[in-house]
């Protein structure tokens, strides 16, 4: 396929654990105790990232994530955290399946500082409405769609 | 233009890429077209959920030849891991 990348690459982080909520939903739920069982390390968002960038060189920053397992906890990390001011724009691709209602309140309430959200369902239908937003992610048992926050 | 991407054999990714040649591209050009129009001069990419790469090359390659932004890619999955660094 005609993909092609010319910039350098330098290997930033690798996890250890032998599973994603990609391939096991039921990780979604995981509490600490069990992460701890497995020998997930929980890593501060922030640490990470200053690791292997100069934070305070940085202006502005994009996210693209999924909003599921481990993606949600990094996307709820990166909105509570002092990074909060610099991000300008989020992607997320939406695949809340067996979402319990609080999680959603809390994926609502995190998005709230973007003033302006697109909803695009898979069927290439958008809501710009964040009332209709709101209301279409709350009541859809499973809700698969990229939202646009900027 | 060119190159390989690696895929990991699966019923979704693979058989979508092989057909159209790009993967959820609504989401590649938003960003883009957010990078392009900020105009602060050191920017930060951040691919949560990285998976093999493919999100993150259909940004860098429709930035073409816009100014370079630092990029971290996240995955926690070993597999997909391995295809990330072969893709990136």
């Amino acid at each position: 396929m005609a993909l092609d990348v010319k910039n350098s690459k330098k290997l930033i982080w690798s996890a250890k654990r032998n599973a994603t909520a990609t391939l096991d939903k039921k990780l979604c739920f995981d509490k600490p105790s069990k992460l701890f069982s497995q020998y997930v390390t929980t890593l501060n968002i922030n640490s990470l990232i200053s690791k292997y960038i100069n934070l305070s060189e940085i202006d502005s920053i994009f996210v693209k994530s999924d909003t599921d397992g481990s993606d949600i906890s990094i996307f709820n990390a990166l909105i509570e955290s002092p990074l909060n001011f610099k991000i300008k724009s989020y992607a997320l691709e939406i695949i809340f399946i067996n979402f319990s209602s609080d999680q959603k309140v809390l994926f609502l309430k995190n998005i709230e500082k973007f003033s302006t959200w697109i909803l695009q369902k898979k069927n290439g239908a958008t809501l710009v409405n964040k009332a209709e937003i709101k209301s279409f992610i709350l009541n859809q048992e499973v809700s698969q769609a990229n939202i646009f926050l900027t | 233009m060119g190159g390989v991407i690696h895929l990991v054999p699966d019923r979704v990714t693979r058989p979508f890429i092989n057909r159209f040649g790009f993967q959820d591209i609504e989401v590649s050009k938003f960003l883009v077209d957010c990078i392009q129009s900020c105009e602060a001069q050191n920017k930060l990419l951040i691919d949560i959920g990285a998976n093999q790469g493919i999100q993150t090359l259909q940004i860098v390659n429709l930035l073409g030849s816009s100014p370079l932004l630092d990029i971290i890619c996240i995955e926690p999955h070993d597999k997909f891991f391995q295809m990330l660094k072969k893709n990136l």
